[in-house]
């Protein structure tokens, strides 16, 4: 399905609050480069202490929006508030309220962790005994206590990504910013980031997360914002999303002798879409998900069919991108 | 300014944790300034550059008289048995000056080192053996090139008296201000030396200091954080000008006390001549980084455009030694102005602030000119 035509077929979830209480407003954003129209008319609202991922393709113009929320970029047209106050007229009162988590590791690799963490609080104004047990708070958090005195630089990818994390709650800001936080990680290291974002979460912190990892949008995130085209083309709850693509669940079950003879009895269930057989191999579509499952059991076992395994292919982020975009995630 | 100060001290953090700042700051400045202060040791000893012109003003001069100009034109031959006459001689250039009006002109102007003069009656004196003078005119200012015009005087006056007691004198005639000089080889070095390391070290470490924070990404976080463009340009130059102040003290404090070089100085006035140097350095440093996209372009840039404004500035040796138009082409170049300050102090008796208030001037205007063009082209992004 086309963009315009999954913009079409979906009306965005609203949640939005009032322009004031949000954490982030934007309205009508527009960033050109040249030609080139990276952000074409971004509309977004995001609730104060709500974890919301961007989703989309490379060059949908995730990162150029994180860049003017962030203040780091000026925005050709549109309207943009961080917790009601205006970019770019109220940028020095909006920075301190900040974190941004790069894609790509930001720190002094020839400084210790400790030396980073203490200089990037230093600049937001900290510092003394409570930058110190600020400092060691983070490290704990992050769990590289022991690592503090090493050269940041020395460190494997996974610790740095941690420590790139604690270099922007150093401050303690409302608002997060993380790109990618988790890309190229072992599962090891995503899970200890994915405990930091959730730590975040906990403690009400705003937190704006992009991400190539459905399984990470779908287990960490209040919202998801599918980007395309410099749009928000789908916006809502993960299963608001997959129940307003209409994308079914698949019951897949391999069975004894022919299949095509079960047919009959299983699309006479409720909730049943559609149903194909072959090859000893039954798939059946609805949008009743894997509850369905139980039932189409009974059925085939009365009609005599004998079950050899049974699979449930639930619709996720991953198919409601598809749908969306029409291209896998990581094209 | 509590920010500024952060981040300046943060780059010098960062930058002397770069083992390779050993070896272009202290080491290679150390070794250099040895080298080139003994090298320039030949100096004190009068091996340079005069121009020197020959004026006969005796209507008829005796064959005898004829006879030791010609030979004074021909002297120092270009191979002498003796040393000392191969090292002066090598260096005399004798030019044609109408009179001796013109000729004093041209001393003071610094045109000519020199004119020795043959007056009216000379060989007329000579061959009655009265008191017969030769006249030198050279600036009253003591320089290098001075004591070789006297030599070459010495010498006219020793073949004239041909080993006997004739009464043949020179007397001198200084034209425009007298001072008097100490020329100390070490002081060169140090000058010079100082300026290049100065300026390399400056420009590597400014070049290098934005550019970095673009590589690593730390400079999103330093926009993004409530830090404004002007504080951290200032913090910037901070942590560079930290650099070229440890790089002015290593130099110049080795020259004060292993060398003497500031005995009867007006240190106050070096001290500024430097602080603005540094101050120069910082502001091409500006405007590398805002040229320079990586930090490989601000290394092979830093080292040869210093080492060059540097040679044509007079760093690298005394600009004395060559072409007059060298020289004054070396006043385009903030090189030029920080060593003929430097020279002026360092040189000349009785020289203070005051004499080096143009200096103080123009290299002040260096730095802001270079700053202005730095932050105009500076890429943020």
């Amino acid at each position: 399905m086309s963009s315009d035509a999954a913009q079409k077929s979906l009306p965005q979830a609203d949640h939005s609050p009032a322009v004031g209480e949000a954490a982030v407003h934007v309205a009508g954003l527009v960033k050109r480069f040249g030609d080139f129209t990276a952000v074409d008319g971004l509309n977004l609202t995001i609730r104060r202490g709500e974890l919301l991922s961007l989703l989309g393709p490379n060059g949908a113009g995730k990162s150029t929006t994180i860049r003017i929320l962030t203040t780091l970029l000026p925005a050709d047209e549109g309207e943009v508030r961080i917790a009601g106050l205006r970019v770019p007229e109220d940028n020095d009162r909006i920075k301190p309220l900040l974190g941004l988590v790069p894609q790509e590791i930001a720190l002094y690799d020839v400084l210790t962790v400790r030396a980073n963490l203490k200089f990037f609080g230093r600049l937001y104004g900290l510092g003394g005994e409570s930058l110190n047990k600020r400092v060691e708070q983070l490290l704990e958090d992050v769990g590289l206590t022991d690592r503090a005195g090493h050269y940041a630089g020395w460190l494997s990818g996974g610790m740095q990504r941690r420590i790139n994390i604690a270099a922007a709650l150093v401050h303690d800001p409302d608002i997060v910013f993380m790109d990618e936080p988790t890309v190229g990680l072992d599962p090891a290291s995503r899970e200890a980031i994915w405990k930091v974002i959730q730590t975040l979460k906990a403690r009400g912190k705003t937190i704006v997360l992009t991400t190539h990892y459905m399984e990470e949008a779908e287990a960490l995130c209040d919202r998801v914002a599918i980007i395309d085209g410099g749009k928000v083309i789908a916006l809502g709850t993960p299963p608001e999303l997959i129940r307003a693509t209409g994308i079914q669940t698949m019951l897949k079950l391999a069975v004894d002798g022919d299949s095509a003879r079960c047919l009959a009895p299983v699309r006479a269930l409720p909730g049943v879409n559609e149903v194909s057989g072959e090859d000893g191999q039954l798939r059946i579509y609805t949008t009743a998900g894997g509850r369905l499952l139980p039932q189409v059991i009974q059925t085939l076992q009365s009609a005599g069919v004998e079950i050899r395994a049974a699979e449930v292919a639930s619709p996720n982020l991953g198919a409601v991108y598809l749908h969306y975009t029409g291209r896998e995630l990581r094209e | 300014m509590r920010l500024a100060w952060l981040i300046g001290w943060k780059d010098c953090l960062v930058r002397f944790q770069n083992r390779t700042v050993l070896m272009f700051v202290v080491i290679m400045p150390l070794a250099m300034t040895l080298a080139t202060g003994y090298a320039f040791k030949g100096l004190e000893a009068g091996s340079i550059t005069a121009r020197v012109a020959l004026i006969v003003e005796d209507a008829s001069p005796s064959q005898e008289v004829q006879d030791a100009l010609e030979g004074m034109r021909n002297w120092p031959p270009k191979q002498s048995d003796t040393q000392d006459e191969a090292r002066l001689g090598a260096h005399i250039d004798y030019v044609e000056v109408a009179d001796r009006q013109q000729a004093s002109a041209q001393v003071e102007a610094g045109d000519l080192h020199g004119a020795i003069v043959v007056p009216q009656g000379f060989s007329e004196a000579l061959e009655e053996d009265r008191e017969a003078k030769l006249e030198l005119i050279v600036a009253a200012n003591p320089s290098l090139q001075r004591s070789v015009v006297e030599s070459a005087i010495d010498r006219l006056t020793q073949v004239l008296k041909q080993g006997n007691p004739r009464p043949v004198t020179a007397v001198m005639t200084p034209v425009g201000e007298r001072q008097k000089l100490r020329f100390n080889s070490f002081s060169q070095a140090v000058a010079g030396n100082g300026v290049v390391f100065i300026i390399m070290n400056c420009m590597t470490s400014g070049g290098v200091a934005l550019v970095r924070e673009r590589r690593q990404n730390t400079l999103a976080r330093l926009m993004i954080a409530p830090v404004g463009r002007g504080t951290l340009i200032f913090g910037k130059t901070i942590g560079v000008y930290i650099v070229g102040l440890v790089q002015a003290i290593l130099v110049f404090g080795f020259g004060a006390i292993f060398w003497g070089i500031f005995k009867d100085v007006d240190v106050l006035a070096v001290a500024l001549v430097t602080l603005l140097v540094i101050l120069v350095g910082c502001s091409l440093g500006m405007l590398l980084s805002a040229i320079a996209r990586r930090e490989e372009t601000v290394e092979a840039l830093s080292a040869p455009v210093a080492l060059l404004m540097t040679a044509l500035g007079g760093g690298m040796f005394p600009l004395e030694l060559g072409p007059a138009w060298l020289k004054q082409a070396s006043f385009f170049l903030p090189t030029g102005w920080a060593m003929d300050g430097y020279h002026q102090l360092l040189w000349l008796e009785g020289t203070t602030l005051t004499t080096v208030l143009p200096h103080l001037g123009v290299l002040s205007a260096f730095a802001a000119v270079f700053f202005a063009l730095g932050v105009w082209f500076l890429r943020w992004e």
